[in-house]
């Protein structure tokens, strides 16, 4: 009983919820990637945006695929 | 009198009032006893084994409880009904054959062989014999029963050709709720700890309550394992098309008075593959699910307490930011199944409290419940939502059941719902406002039985507010509706034929999304304005079948037509607002649906392991005008060849499935609504089993064998060209141990 309850506890963790997405912003018609944001990062950036200092512009963000 | 069920005097020396419990003797035509039978009793969940001599010893005396169904491994169900007259019943059991026209026992109608309306019933792993990724697509392998969705995360149950806000969703007693008027808002449960379904195919708001216009969808528990057991589970399966695994676990157990059972599990599915090998990008979905119920009865008091929890997140496939999109922008090449969107991420709590009392010949029922539906949609930002609404509805249900004789017992209940629906503030999109929605109804049934002929009659009046919280975006509303409904039939049974003639009557509100949307449902790709101008919809429905019930073969045929005043529909225009097309609550005089569902099973008599299935639906759905509705199943045969094998070795296998689901092209199709080709899906199963004090269930199947390609006609992405999943391999596998808990001395 006891290797059935480690195994289903096993089981039950074995999905990722990592919350991780690649993102990217738009610019002159092209995808600029940005790279890999998690958690509060991804969270932070898809609302507020990516600062650009080169550009000294911030730009709306978007993590998911297309 | 071979297929009579018999119930055969042997004890005189009892009567109901002084009563200590019954015992009843299970034997075969032979009169031989049956070992280990079994006799299930609804109102208790919960089943009651007997012993080796086929002696099962009930430890209750209540009187007024639906017929018990004396069940054994190789034979066929019969019903007994305690009628406090005796202490000791003797059942025969006849040899079992697979049947179409099922002995069902419920708490609603009593038992559906002698109900005089038309009820589907199946256990979840019948349903599930081909594996299915969700429980909604499983339910499609009834008669009669399609689904509509999106992908395979979504799947939504439609009977006869009526869904979303026309289909009422039950789960033991509690009604639930789940924004259903969205094509793109699935069922709210899984298949977790769910023993069986029936469906109530046509208006049934006589004891469903309003808005039961296309049918009922009752979902029922496993039943409680017998007295000082318990029993988990482990189970597993892989399917290879979305790489995807579903795993669950559960546990029961059951004392004197005490029942358990708990489970939780957990599925996570990536975007599926086409059959030429690309795959629909966002079509991902995880969920995790969990279920308790708590069971107790004392003297003449019931109680059953059911907890459920969902958690999923479903991708929404069909996105893109090109103007004018192409198949391949809704394809990719790799398969994901990381956080995305747009998608849904939906939470619900559903809980209910059940308590039974009995006195005599009087039976009252009390259930409360609240189930809670958070349903948030991202739109572009894969963990901020765009939509947040929150669905909370508090629900009460109290019937009393009186028993005046053996040839009459009426029913009066009563129903009531508070619904309130929130957005939250921190949406950036409303597409519905805040309500408040109030339901009230009260009603009556009256049945009768002689001889073979079975009556029933009854009616129930309905009211609905609808109290609008004005903002910004939506204008105070304050709506009253009312509305009565009635069923009424009779039924004739025999041992080899069931004829039903039923009426029954359904009445609908409209929804607060069909009054007042006005907003982009990314889910459903639309732009939805609603219509306040909207008035009640009524059902009637006539309802006629007969079954008959032959040594090998059984057949039922059951032709229906069901008119809808004032039918409400989602008309697609050629209007193009935020880039999507706008789509429009509106009203016809009457609509109207017809059709007929057959089915057959022939089972040679020299071959018990050999079964053949098939059925027919087919509908016919047009509006006052004439002009067909739009998303109609389309007419389809689905059969099936079970071989079951009886192998005595260590591993052996169980049974051999093979099926084959017909789907002919739909060209009735509505305005702006496009048709659909016919064609065919090859599916297989085989069981396996290896024995041992803690056996092991090992299925292998596949689904789609031929790798067709198709579009079901009531897919969301039906417009998008977006087709159904290719073949899909898939292994299973169950791990079960059960044990005696020792008694005290």
């Amino acid at each position: 009983m006891k290797q059935l309850l480690v195994l289903s506890v096993a089981v039950f963790f074995l999905g990722s919820c990592e919350k991780c997405s690649e993102c990217h912003y738009e610019l002159n018609g092209e995808e600029v990637e940005i790279g890999e944001y998690c958690k509060d990062d991804l969270e932070a950036i898809e609302n507020d945006g990516f600062y650009d200092s080169a550009t000294d512009s911030t730009y709306e963000v978007h993590c998911h695929e297309h | 009198m071979k297929f009579l069920v018999t119930i055969v005097i042997i004890s005189f020396f009892s009567v109901a009032q002084a009563q200590s419990g019954y015992t009843i003797q299970v034997v075969n035509e032979d009169s031989t006893a049956v070992p280990f039978p079994e006799a299930y009793i609804e109102e208790y969940k919960h089943s009651f084994y007997g012993d080796l001599n086929g002696l099962i010893q009930l430890p209750f005396s209540e009187t007024k409880l639906n017929p018990i169904q004396i069940s054994a491994e190789g034979y066929q169900s019969r019903m007994v009904q305690l009628d406090g007259n005796l202490n000791t019943y003797a059942v025969i059991l006849t040899e079992a054959h697979r049947l179409l026209d099922k002995v069902i026992v419920s708490t609603e109608v009593g038992v559906q062989r002698e109900s005089i309306a038309n009820i589907s019933r199946q256990s979840i792993s019948d349903l599930s014999v081909i594996k299915s990724e969700s429980l909604g697509e499983a339910l499609a392998n009834m008669s009669g029963v399609e689904v509509t969705g999106i992908g395979t995360g979504i799947a939504k149950p439609v009977i006869r050709g009526l869904s979303g806000a026309s289909v009422v969703t039950y789960v033991n007693g509690l009604r639930i709720q789940n924004q259903q008027w969205g094509g793109d808002h699935g069922l709210p449960i899984t298949s977790l700890g769910i023993g069986s379904a029936e469906v109530v195919k046509g208006p049934a708001s006589l004891l469903y309550g309003p808005d039961a216009m296309g049918g009922v969808l009752y979902f029922r528990d496993e039943p409680f394992v017998k007295h000082n057991t318990q029993k988990t589970f482990l189970s597993t399966r892989f399917d290879a098309n979305s790489l995807g695994s579903s795993t669950s676990a559960g546990y029961q157990v059951s004392f004197d008075k005490w029942h358990v059972n708990a489970y939780a599990g957990y599925d996570n599915h990536a975007d599926y593959r086409l059959p030429n090998n690309t795959i629909v990008s966002n079509s991902r979905f995880n969920q995790l699910a969990g279920k308790l119920v708590l069971g107790y009865h004392h003297k003449n008091w019931l109680l059953k307490v059911n907890y459920d929890y969902y958690k999923g997140r479903i991708g929404l496939p069909g996105h893109t930011h090109e103007i004018n999109p192409e198949l391949t922008d809704f394809l990719t090449d790799r398969q994901n199944r990381g956080l995305n969107a747009p998608a849904q991420d939906i939470e619900n709590h559903f809980i209910s409290a059940e308590s039974r009392w009995f006195f005599g010949k009087n039976n009252i029922t009390l259930v409360v419940g609240n189930t809670n539906n958070q349903l948030n949609e991202h739109e572009e930002k894969v963990l901020t939502p765009d939509i947040l609404i929150n669905l909370n509805n508090s629900l009460y249900h109290i019937k009393w059941e009186y028993k005046i004789n053996k040839h009459f017992n009426y029913v009066v209940g009563s129903q009531g719902m508070l619904q309130l629906n929130r957005n939250d503030q921190s949406a950036t999109e409303i597409l519905i406002p805040d309500a408040n929605t109030t339901d009230l109804g009260g009603y009556f049934l009256f049945n009768a039985n002689h001889k073979k002929w079975r009556f029933q009659a009854g009616g129930r009046y309905d009211s609905r507010s609808i109290s609008v919280t004005p903002t910004a975006d939506f204008p105070a509303l304050e709506r009253q509706y009312g509305g009565f409904s009635f069923s009424g039939g009779a039924a004739r049974l025999s041992q080899k034929t069931t004829l039903r003639f039923n009426l029954s009557s359904g009445f609908r509100a409209p929804t607060t999304s069909e009054l007042l949307s006005n907003g982009v449902h990314h889910g459903s790709n639309r732009f939805e304005i609603g219509n306040v101008d909207l008035l009640t919809e009524n059902a009637f429905q006539i309802d006629f079948s007969a079954a008959w019930h032959l040594h090998d073969l059984e057949l039922i045929v059951n032709p229906f037509y069901n008119r809808i005043q004032n039918y409400i529909y989602i008309q697609p225009s050629n209007q193009f607002l935020n880039d999507y097309r706008v789509f429009t609550y509106e009203q016809t005089d009457f609509a109207q649906l017809s059709g007929v569902d057959f089915g057959a099973h022939y089972h040679p008599h020299h071959y018990h392991w050999l079964h053949f299935e098939t059925s027919f639906a087919t509908i016919l759905a047009n509006d006052q005008q004439g002009n067909d509705l739009p998303l109609i199943p389309q007419t389809n045969i689905r059969s099936q060849v079970r071989i079951d094998f009886n192998m005595k070795s260590k591993i052996s296998v169980d049974n051999l499935t093979i099926q084959y689901n017909h789907f002919f092209e739909q060209n009735r199709v509505g305005l702006y609504d496009i048709s659909s080709s016919a064609y065919g899906l090859l599916n297989a199963n085989v069981e396996t089993k290896i024995k041992s004090q803690t056996p092991v269930f090992l299925s292998f199947g596949a689904k789609n064998i031929l790798n067709t390609e198709y579009i079901p006609h009531l897919s969301s992405l039906k417009m998008l060209g977006i087709q159904q999943p290719g073949r899909n391999l898939y292994i299973a596998l169950k791990i079960q141990f059960e044990k005696q808990i020792k008694q005290k001395p």
